[in-house]
């Protein structure tokens, strides 16, 4: 271990992807010996930050000093190289080796003849996590050890790469609260070895728990840089979230009599615990949740692409226990991923077929699919939504993120719709588009479509929901009407 | 018909327009009748399974069990025939157990969720083993019925019987792939499955349907091979399973599913069938009928991937 | 040539055995390949011999795997057989069974290929029966006063056996006709993949008046290819190699079917030898190095001496003793080592 490392400084860095400013003169300073917290909303720059200290990035201006040298990572090498690393939350271990093994992975003791000296390697591998104050058998698979062993695991590999800052993604997200005060004890032990620590989370106790000091980022800009001393969690709250409502649309308050759908107590195994609302007729109603809440496993339990463990759904009038994605699309109802390139376009094809793939059955004449009615009513949308492509036969893989999703909006517009649900349609879309997209959203609204809008950005959320459902922990949290909701009660029930 | 003519098919139009030139200054002979006949008779049998082939690659599936169905259908279609003396019960009962060779595959891939390439290996032992159950000895034609005869055999004005039956199943797939919904079907559930069920199509059904398609085709070629051989001979069609595949892959259809088109299989076909024929004319060890399909079939596989990265 | 016959091999066989009074009470048979139909002939004459000299036979298939093969023999040596017979997957992975044999004190009789280290070997002759057919095929010609034969050889290149049959037949046309072999294919010994390539030859060139198979899928392979290449079968002449199942019998037995010659190696009969030689061997008789067991030429005038086809019930009965009368070889005219 480097015990002379003092600090790594990021300064006034810059990062901008086709549309989007990502970090926009963003500085930070992890010392040695200290706990420095990144928090902010999801898209808020955290990730990119991380993703340029990886290597994984390249920053397009500022500069990164170790020590007050400025150095270059142009690639994961210099990143580790330079001693940083980052604990994904994703466990990027080897199941079927052994504690020893997966720490020891890179540089295995051997003797002169390449044969490993296990002996070495296990009393090694015991004398480095008792540095870190933490009790496991080193020749335990790591496949058996639970989530927060493997992270401490992680972690013991990163010291024994000598590494000098160590950058947590959400480490606690999937921890019980025994297991997040054993990670806490193995970070105070880090800060005792001299170790940075760059500690990114959405829980605020946490952070004053641990945290030193704590970094605000929101829309790629730094907002707020305190010593944990001078801050609270009312002050945080008010740097992640304290921006104006920018966009107004023309949505006035009022209130809908004709419920559309009730979900009755609806639970899955892997994450949703007894959820219950109701969608009225011509109504946007918005999910707020941050990373983990279980907006997109409610959305995709409610569309019937994953199975309910328990509840019901009712949708005009009759009751659907069993459903899967075609009931709910003859019932019309309709489903927008956010995950356009896994889950929503069809790389093979071509817009129009990409728009008419749920709805065919309009286009057939004698089991036939009229292309030329397919053509018009796809070239129809693609004018409406001014779609920039020269022809509707054009690959939708050779279109922005912008256009090909108002290709995937048009798919569940030009069909019988009663509801749409929405998650994260503003994602990945450059600015212009993104604001066509909320206004087209108001409209379709406007029209008597019901809309379930699931979004992280809280700007969207409050100009055109007409309803609020903050989601945390696979639960509904709390529910604002469209005149009482604000940002800070909403962000507040977030992160219970 | 955007699908019929794309980039692809035109590079395998030029790879056979250079062989048949090529073939024909070795040998005058190539521009027979007679051998455009055998060509286009022994192409017949592996276009008919590839159409069903085709659509289950598309799918993102494949059928490894042709060949070994293909051998137990002419064991089947023999034997009943010769039992029975009619042909309907024969082809009745083919089609009958193709349909159910094909519906065991394809629950064996949706319901217990067995990878396709494993699933149908196993069907593949399954069948090539108790074809020897149902009976040891091969069955020879001991019905005589002409009509039977003509199924592998006869003419129709100079034009062999099974590029016939062949030319009356192709026109149906090219419908089915271009000009109905089940065709978009099937790609989409082969370029993006969980798109395609979030669009509201039940994957598993069309999957389900693609392996019966594709087991009934084998029965219908089963029956001209046996008419063909005369006999039903266990142990027959060997290999008959890879060239299917071969073929399809070298028209264009991808192995991960997504992108397939029957003109791309059609060619794929008459490419790999000029050149067994071919060497069987230049007198080249016969060997090479596996080797240089094999390396055509890397190069194809390989452009269609650079010209897929090219296309973003 | 010294011809012994066989017949009288066996009765001088048969007596020495009762005389000695001491049959081998059980003797194990290994199959290379037990779903052929040649081997399930092979299997029903040793059967036959076995019940009729009271001897308890016990069969496995190797299917073409050596290791089987040698686990397969281990087991009949613990099991404590008094002659172990086999037909080799391959030559050089019987040897070591041999010596294991050899030391158990289990005497070993080989069926088809030769084997170093071995007592006794009992199989056909190729070159021979190749040649018998060959000769047959050119009286026909000569009778249709032809003189010249255009042959397609439908082969098997790969395997000096099959070669050995080709060769034997053209060398024997040759002695009747100007003989000319126009076609050297390999049809696989499968009657599908025959017809394959018969068909691209015959499209390249369809001035054939003979037709020859190294087994009875090949030659009507190339038949069916004529027939599906719309040739007219007036002049043509078909021969066909092995008598291993019921499709000569199909085929020559149909009306005016230019299937006229087979070179029959009766399997049946082969088994019938090979039960002799196990009991001779066992009996400490002197046996040969290489027991030849008969072929002969096969047309629709001759068959029914050999074999009763019953053509409804699509069954065949060999008569040992007409094949047992057939004069046989000491020694075949060509070895693969010739080639």
């Amino acid at each position: 271990m480097d015990n002379n490392f003092k600090s790594l400084t990021l300064k006034n860095i810059k990062k901008e992807f086709p549309g989007v400013l990502a970090l926009d003169d963003v500085s930070l300073e992890a010392k040695a010996g200290s706990v420095h917290a990144l928090m902010g909303e999801n898209g808020a720059g955290k990730s990119t930050l991380i993703k340029i200290l990886a290597g994984a990035y390249n920053k397009d201006q500022g500069r990164i000093l170790f020590d007050d040298k400025e150095v270059n990572i142009d690639n994961p090498n210099d990143s580790l190289n330079l001693g940083i690393k980052v604990v994904y939350q994703e466990i990027a271990l080897i199941p079927e080796f052994t504690v020893g093994e997966n720490i020891f992975l890179e540089k295995f003791p051997v003797n002169s003849l390449g044969i490993v000296n296990w002996k070495k390697l296990y009393n090694d591998c015991n004398n480095l996590l008792k540095k870190i104050g933490f009790n496991l058998n080193v020749r335990e698979k790591v496949a058996n050890l639970s989530i927060s062993e493997q992270q401490i695991v992680e972690i013991a590999r990163a010291i024994f790469q000598n590494a000098s800052v160590v950058v947590m993604d959400e480490p606690t997200s999937s921890l019980t609260p025994n297991e997040i005060e054993k990670l806490f004890e193995v970070i105070e032990n880090l800060k005792k070895n001299n170790i940075a620590i760059i500690y990114i989370t959405h829980k605020i106790d946490e952070i004053f728990k641990i945290a030193n000091e704590v970094t605000v980022l929101r829309d790629g800009k730094l907002i707020s840089h305190r010593d944990i001393k001078d801050t609270s969690e009312e002050i945080l709250i008010q740097d992640m979230v304290g921006r104006k409502v920018e966009q107004k649309f023309d949505r006035p308050v009022k209130s809908f009599d004709k419920v559309l759908m009730n979900i009755n107590n609806i639970s899955t195994k892997s994450k949703l615990k007894d959820i219950s609302f109701n969608l009225y007729k011509g109504e946007i109603l918005g999910f707020f949740g941050l990373m983990g809440a279980g907006r997109t496993e409610l959305a995709k339990a409610i569309y019937g692409y994953d199975n309910i463990s328990n509840g019901s759904i009712d949708i005009d009038g009759q009751t659907l226990k069993k459903f899967n994605t075609q009931t709910m699309v003859k019932n019309g109802v309709g489903y927008v991923t956010e995950d356009r390139k896994g889950e929503g376009i069809i790389k093979d094809m071509n817009l129009r077929e990409n728009m008419s793939l749920p709805s065919l059955e309009i286009f057939e004449k004698l089991f036939t699919i009229n292309k030329n009615k397919e053509k018009k009513i796809s070239n129809e949308y693609i004018d409406k939504f001014e779609v920039k492509t020269p022809s509707s036969e054009r690959l939708i893989t050779l279109l922005s993120g912008g256009n090909q999703q108002k290709i995937l909006l048009s798919r569940w517009l030009i069909r019988n719709l009663k509801i749409i649900i929405l998650d994260e349609p503003t994602r990945g879309v450059d600015i212009g588009a993104k604001t066509e997209i909320l206004r087209l959203i108001n409209d379709l609204a406007k029209d008597g479509l019901s809309v379930i809008l699931m979004t992280s950005e809280m700007n969207d959320l409050l100009t055109l929901s007409d309803r609020i459902i903050v989601m945390a922990g696979g639960k509904i949290s709390k529910e604002f009407d469209r005149n009482e909701a604000t940002q800070e009660e909403i962000f507040k029930a977030s992160v219970i | 018909m955007s699908k019929f003519f794309q980039k692809n098919e035109t590079i395998l139009f030029l790879i056979l327009l250079l062989l048949l030139v090529f073939l024909s200054f070795y040998n005058p002979q190539f521009y027979s009748i007679q051998n455009i006949n055998s060509i286009l008779r022994s192409s017949s049998t592996v276009m008919i399974v590839a159409f069903g082939m085709t659509i289950l690659l598309t799918s993102g599936e494949v059928d490894l069990s042709v060949g070994a169905l293909l051998s137990f259908v002419t064991v089947i279609v023999m034997d009943v025939i010769n039992i029975s003396g009619s042909l309907f019960l024969g082809f009745f009962s083919v089609f009958i157990f193709c349909f159910l060779i094909g519906l065991i595959n394809g629950l064996v891939r949706t319901v217990l969720n067995v990878n396709s390439l494993i699933g149908t290996l196993a069907m593949m032992l399954i069948l090539q083993g108790s074809v020897y159950i149902y009976s040891m000895a091969a069955i020879y034609n001991t019905h005589l019925i002409p009509a039977f005869t003509f199924i592998g055999q006869g003419f129709v004005y100079n034009v062999p019987m099974p590029v016939i039956i062949m030319l009356v199943i192709l026109p149906i797939f090219v419908f089915l792939l271009n000009y109905t919904r089940y065709g978009r079907y099937f790609t989409a559930i082969g370029s993006n499955p969980f798109s395609s069920n979030l669009s509201g199509i039940n994957n598993n059904r069309y999957k389900l349907i693609g392996f019966i398609i594709t087991s009934l085709l084998v029965g219908i070629a089963g029956i001209i091979l046996a008419s063909l051989m005369d006999t039903g001979q266990q142990g027959s069609a060997k290999g008959f399973e890879l060239i299917v595949i071969a073929a399809v892959l070298l028209g264009g259809t991808s192995f991960k599913g997504g992108s397939g088109t029957i003109l791309g299989t059609i060619l794929g076909i008459l490419i790999l069938k000029v050149i067994d024929n071919g060497i069987i004319l230049m007198s080249i060890p016969q060997e090479f009928q596996l080797v240089v399909p094999g390396v055509i079939l890397i190069l194809a596989v390989y452009f269609d991937t650079l010209r897929k990265e090219k296309n973003g | 040539m010294k011809i012994v016959s066989w017949f009288l091999a066996a009765v001088i066989t048969l007596s020495l055995a009762f005389s000695v009074s001491a049959n081998p009470k059980r003797i194990g048979y290994i199959v290379n390949y037990g779903t052929h139909e040649w081997y399930q002939n092979v299997i029903f004459g040793l059967q036959s011999r076995a019940d009729e000299l009271g001897i308890e036979l016990e069969v496995m298939d190797a299917n073409l795997d050596i290791n089987k093969q040698t686990q397969q023999a281990e087991d009949f040596m613990t099991k404590g057989v008094d002659v172990l017979m086999m037909t080799p997957v391959n030559e050089e992975g019987v040897v070591p069974i041999l010596r294991k044999a050899k030391a158990d004190g289990t005497p070993v009789v080989l069926e088809g290929n030769p084997a170093k280290g071995m007592t006794t070997l009992f199989a056909i002759c190729d070159y021979d029966a190749g040649f018998k057919a060959g000769d047959a095929v050119g009286r026909i010609l000569v009778s249709r006063g032809e003189s010249e034969a255009r042959v397609m050889d439908v082969g098997l290149p790969l395997l000096s056996a099959t070669v050995l049959r080709s060769l034997g037949f053209m060398e024997a046309l040759a002695q009747h006709v100007n003989a000319v072999k126009v076609h050297e294919l390999d049809g696989s010994g499968m009657i599908d993949s025959s017809v394959e390539v018969a068909s691209a030859a015959l499209a390249a060139d369809s001035n054939i008046n003979v037709i020859y198979g190294i087994n009875d899928g090949s030659a009507l392979g190339g038949l069916q290819a004529w027939r599906a290449a719309g040739l007219p079968e007036d002049d043509l002449v078909v021969a066909g190699t092995g008598s291993e199942g019921l499709a000569f019998l199909n085929e020559m037995t149909k009306e005016g079917t230019p299937y006229l010659v087979e070179a029959a190696m009766f399997p049946e009969g082969v088994g019938y030898t090979g039960m002799n030689l196990a009991v001779d061997l066992f009996n400490g008789v002197d046996v040969p190095e290489h027991k030849v067991t008969p072929t002969l030429a096969l047309t629709v005038h001759n068959f029914a001496k050999y074999y009763d086809f019953d053509k409804a019930g699509q069954k065949r009965a060999i008569n040992f003793e007409n094949v047992a009368n057939i004069p046989t070889e000491t020694k075949c005219t060509k070895y693969a080592s010739d080639l």
